[in-house]
């Protein structure tokens, strides 16, 4: 990319943060521009409204909807790297299962990527969601194109999105329990699939194989990005 | 007087035109669609989740096997995210080769759409003429990486090697003659830049031959053109991008809007269509056809010119040559960590697109700041597409549900994910 | 001993059935082959068009492959589907096969070389090959799928549409030939002038129609919308396979022969030379026997459905009604109208 165009491209990026941080103030609102993207983090009550805000607004036009993705926070900068115990062999790899979810933070996020094509520029909007009441208004009605971006959070995630038509599992097969995409479920899933000769049909039986882990999941602390903490940051602010 | 009822087809999964494992419940009346229902999730593979459980490496071969016709270009989506997660400057000569080979993808890509579209809608030689290209574009993947298909070529930080500085060619056997197989080999005497070169040089003629069977075919016409119209607002509305979009007449397209890896030194033009039906879309991608090809051109003649590293030499991201590692003890160092554990990007997101040849192709990547991406989003662009299915054939006739299943160049590998 | 003499007067007193059921098998013995070998022709040709070789490891050549065809579906297991009706189920694949063969008994192959020399021979034609949809009507019915009906409702409407345009131009041709008799259909072709002589020339728009007609009427591409694989899989045969496959096949192949075979008796003058009367190439090529202009002729028109197979995207169903209804039938009408004031009037070289 030439110089002028990346200029260009960083001005309108500054000159989006401003307007963002002029029209939604308040309590729960919160934006950041960090690698050159923008966050615009939006209380869960008031998305329909700030969506249809981004879509219709002059300074804002996002007609796009790219994306909806659902997150789980809940294992959010734990390391499986666990050398605390040493052996007369060696380190012990900590390599079991994580367990339990961080009670501080809410746990799931929805985040939303929006485009703009007249104004040639991106902005991510998150909604955070807690574990106990994963649901936020559905935004199809603004952009229709979240109508399967929707249903996949919903059955990958469990998220719920009121308003949603046809809020169906999309993904996984048909009768398929839990949401796979949790930190809690398994890699290998639940359930394994064989065809049993004896009672002539497919039956679906608790899965045989065990987890491995290969590479074990591994935090680093480098200097060379550290910029003054070395804490994991809050990924509101990330 | 008899009820009058409409009924329920099963489209699929085992359907020729399902193109993979699509299943469309088609409520009908007559041969009139009343309303479409598609069933995804036949080929789902959890790429997401997998590539959470594996360092950040290991998810590039995962890449290829999402849109398995635009391996590239999924690689280079992927790539790119995690570059500017840990944000690394790519050489510029892995630049233009990434940009060449995005090309040939889309070329690759397309004629593999023109030739199932064609062959949906009846006509059946167009599949394979385009078959007989492709080969010659998967021998230059073959040449660059290995793999015809699931080539595995980019890496964080540039691309896995140099291009070859010799061409693979046909070795003499029973099943030909000599003289067809020195026929054969007659491009494959140079490097592999030669070997494209030569390529770039005949295919425009050879789209003109695919257009001459095509375009101006009174049944094709009759077949595509006012089927499956979508109107500029209602494009944005159901969230399309790539020729889908400008088949609407919207002139958008990353690759000149948002320009990435070496676009914006290339010199090229973007198609747009007017009506927004299944024949804009298909003039639309010739002329990507022809557009892409000079592209290709020019990243040759560039390529050409300027030697270079394709890849970056911080060995913290990418290994040390083999002598590096045999002889030297941080070169060692680097290899084991590297192989072993990877590297930990500083904790934050990303999210980079590529203009892939079915749309945006987006890749989200949240790090917290481990060796495994914490949660990675891949944005299709088919999904949205096939997400207006019942929108674009509501109205139309069952023949017509094959034409626009075409026209919106569906590949269940990045759709299920 | 009285039984063998009952025997041998039975045969004297049918000797003429005999004589037919003979002839029948000199017929339908090699149209079978010819069948066999038009699908190999089939395949090699449009291979060839879209560049690659076809069949060419069973035998020489691939020559053998027809036969390992029908080897391997002859072997094959016949599936009927559980909500079938079996009896309906079986018997559609012999209605489209049998009209196609029984069609071959009033075609003449020379001069008097004929198995029935009727006088109404174009009308039993037209009333043959109009029976040849009940199969395909029956068999979508039959097979209780949704795919299969779809395909025998596509393939009676287009039928019966075309027939009608194909039925104008053989009006067209009997106004010109002032017969129904095949055979005097061809001789009322021949003259000095050749192949210039035929009626394919004073009839181009009928011989053109009658031709598309004839596509139209076999289910080829472009109006393929009964099979349509790629739309409704394979339509109203889907269920079918082993034996009942090869014999709708074989029933579709035959059609197609029967279709150029007939065009070529109506339109190219038939066993006719095409050049004859002509000043030397006339002389030279006097001592062809009829039979294989006949079969070259019908080998050329045959060519070009292969030809069209390779070519053409598939009409969707409503756009062949249209094509039907709205541009065939008024051009027939039309050109049958001038053909008769050129009759009337007795146009020269043609019809004086």
């Amino acid at each position: 990319m030439n110089e002028s165009a990346k200029k260009a491209s960083e001005i309108r990026r500054e000159t989006l943060l401003e307007n963002l941080n002029k029209r939604f103030t308040g309590d729960g609102f919160a934006s950041s521009l960090r690698l050159g993207e923008l966050t615009l983090v939006v209380p869960r009550e008031r998305i329909v409204e700030v969506a249809g805000e981004l879509r219709d607004n002059e300074a804002f036009q996002f007609e796009q909807l790219i994306d909806i993705c659902g997150v789980d926070y809940s294992q959010y900068g734990r390391s499986e790297w666990t050398t605390d115990t040493a052996s007369f062999t060696g380190f012990g790899r900590g390599v079991g299962a994580m367990q339990g979810s961080s009670a501080e933070m809410q746990r799931f996020a929805v985040v939303y990527h929006l485009l703009s094509v007249s104004l040639n520029q991106r902005l991510r909007v998150r909604v955070f969601v807690d574990d106990q009441h994963p649901m936020v208004d559905s935004v199809s009605g603004i952009w229709n194109s979240a109508g399967w971006y929707e249903r996949e959070a919903f059955d990958l995630f469990g998220i719920l999105f009121a308003g949603h038509q046809d809020l169906r599992r999309i993904l996984t097969d048909y009768g398929f329990i839990g949401h796979p995409f949790r930190k809690e479920f398994p890699l290998h899933g639940q359930v394994e699939m064989r065809y049993d000769m004896d009672r002539q049909r497919v039956v679906y039986e608790p899965v045989t194989i065990e987890l491995r882990t290969l590479v074990p999941k591994v935090i680093r602390e480098d200097n060379r990005y550290a910029e003054g903490s070395n804490k994991p940051q809050d990924p509101a602010d990330a | 007087m008899p009820e009058i009822r409409n009924y329920t087809l099963n489209f699929g999964p085992q359907h020729p035109a399902a193109h993979g494992v699509l299943r469309l419940v088609l409520e009908m009346d007559g041969e009139v669609i009343e309303r479409a229902d598609p069933h995804i999730g036949l080929l789902h593979r959890a790429t997401e989740k997998l590539a959470e459980s594996k360092p950040y490496n290991h998810s590039i071969p995962y890449m290829d096997r999402l849109d398995y016709v635009s391996m590239m270009c999924n690689e280079h989506g992927y790539v790119m995210a995690l570059e500017r997660l840990l944000g690394v400057d790519v050489p510029e000569r892995a630049l233009y080769i990434r940009t060449m080979f995005d090309e040939i993808t889309r070329i690759l890509n397309h004629l593999m759409w023109i030739g199932t579209h064609a062959l949906d809608v009846g006509a059946m030689t167009m599949f394979l003429y385009t078959f007989r290209e492709r080969e010659d574009l998967l021998d230059c993947y073959e040449a660059v990486s290995g793999a015809r298909m699931h080539a595995a070529y980019y890496r964080v930080g540039g691309v896995y090697r140099d291009l070859p500085e010799v061409m693979p060619r046909y070795e003499k056997n029973q099943f030909r003659s000599d003289k067809e197989i020195d026929k054969k080999n007659e491009a494959r005497q140079g490097t592999l830049l030669d070997f494209i070169e030569d390529f770039c040089r005949r295919f425009p003629g050879l789209v003109d031959e695919y257009e001459t069977l095509l375009t101006d075919n009174r049944i094709w016409k009759q077949r595509t053109v006012g089927i499956g119209t979508v109107s500029p607002e209602r494009a944005f509305q159901l969230g399309f991008s790539g020729p889908m979009l400008r088949g609407s007449g919207i002139a958008w397209d990353l690759r000149k809007k948002q320009p990435y890896a070496a676009y914006a030194q290339m010199d090229f033009d973007i198609p747009v269509g007017q009506n927004g039906d299944c024949y804009d879309r298909y003039l639309v991608r010739m002329e990507e056809l022809r557009q892409s090809t000079r592209i290709v051109q020019q990243c040759v003649d560039w390529l050409r010119q300027n030697p270079g590293p394709v890849i970056v030499s911080d060995h913290k991201i990418a290994p040390p040559s083999r002598s590096e590692m045999k002889e030297g003890m941080e070169g060692l160092i680097h290899h084991f960590k590297l192989f072993t554990e990877g590297y930990c990007p500083p904790p934050g997101e990303a999210y980079a697109a590529v203009e892939a040849p079915k749309g945006e192709f987006g890749c989200y990547v949240i790090s917290d700041g481990a060796n495994k991406p914490y949660r990675l989003k891949i944005r299709a662009p088919g999904f949205a597409h096939l997400s207006a299915m019942d929108e674009m054939v509501k109205g139309h006739m069952l023949a017509d549900v094959v034409a626009v299943i075409g026209t919106m160049d569906i590949v269940f590998g990045e759709i299920d994910r | 001993m009285d039984a063998l003499m009952n025997l041998w007067e039975w045969l004297g007193e049918n000797l003429i059935i005999i004589q037919i059921l003979i002839k029948i098998v000199v017929i339908v013995a090699p149209l079978m082959l010819c069948v066999a070998y038009f699908t190999y022709a089939e395949r090699k040709i449009i291979g060839y068009m879209q560049v690659r070789i076809g069949p060419n490891r069973v035998g020489p050549k691939g020559w053998l492959q027809p036969i390992a065809d029908a080897v391997k579906l002859m072997f094959k297991e016949i599936t009927i589907p559980t909500g079938a009706n079996k009896v309906l189920f079986l018997i559609a694949p012999m209605l489209t096969l049998g009209p196609a063969l029984a069609a071959w008994a009033v075609f003449p192959f020379g001069e008097g070389l004929v198995l029935s020399d009727i006088n109404a021979g174009l009308l039993y034609l037209i009333a043959l090959t109009s029976v040849g949809v009940y199969g395909v009507i029956i068999a979508g019915w039959a097979s209780n799928s949704k795919y299969a009906f779809l395909g025998a409702m596509r393939s009676a409407a287009q039928i019966v549409s075309y027939e009608i345009a194909m039925g104008f131009a053989l009006v067209g041709v009997l106004v010109a030939a002032g017969s129904l008799n095949l055979g005097e259909i061809v001789l009322a072709q021949s003259g000095e002038g050749g192949l210039f002589n035929w009626f394919w020339l004073p009839l181009l728009p009928l011989f053109l129609i009658y031709f598309i007609s004839g596509v139209a009427e076999t289910n080829r591409a472009p109006f393929d919308v009964a099979e349509g694989e790629s739309e409704i899989v394979a339509g109203f045969h889907v269920e079918y396979s082993g034996m009942p496959f090869a014999v709708f096949f074989l029933g579709e192949y035959a059609n197609m022969i029967l279709v150029s075979a007939l065009t070529t008796l109506l339109f190219l003058g038939g066993w006719l030379s095409p050049f004859q009367g002509w000043p030397v190439l006339g002389n030279m090529f006097a001592w062809v026997p009829g039979f294989v202009w006949l079969f070259a002729k019908t080998a050329f028109v045959g060519f070009f459905f292969l030809w069209l197979r390779a070519t053409f995207p598939r009409y969707r169903y409503d756009q062949i009604m249209r094509l039907g209804w709205k541009v065939f039938i008024p051009i027939t009408i039309v050109w049958i109208m001038v053909v008769g004031l050129a009759v009337v009037y007795e146009m020269p070289w043609w019809f004086d």
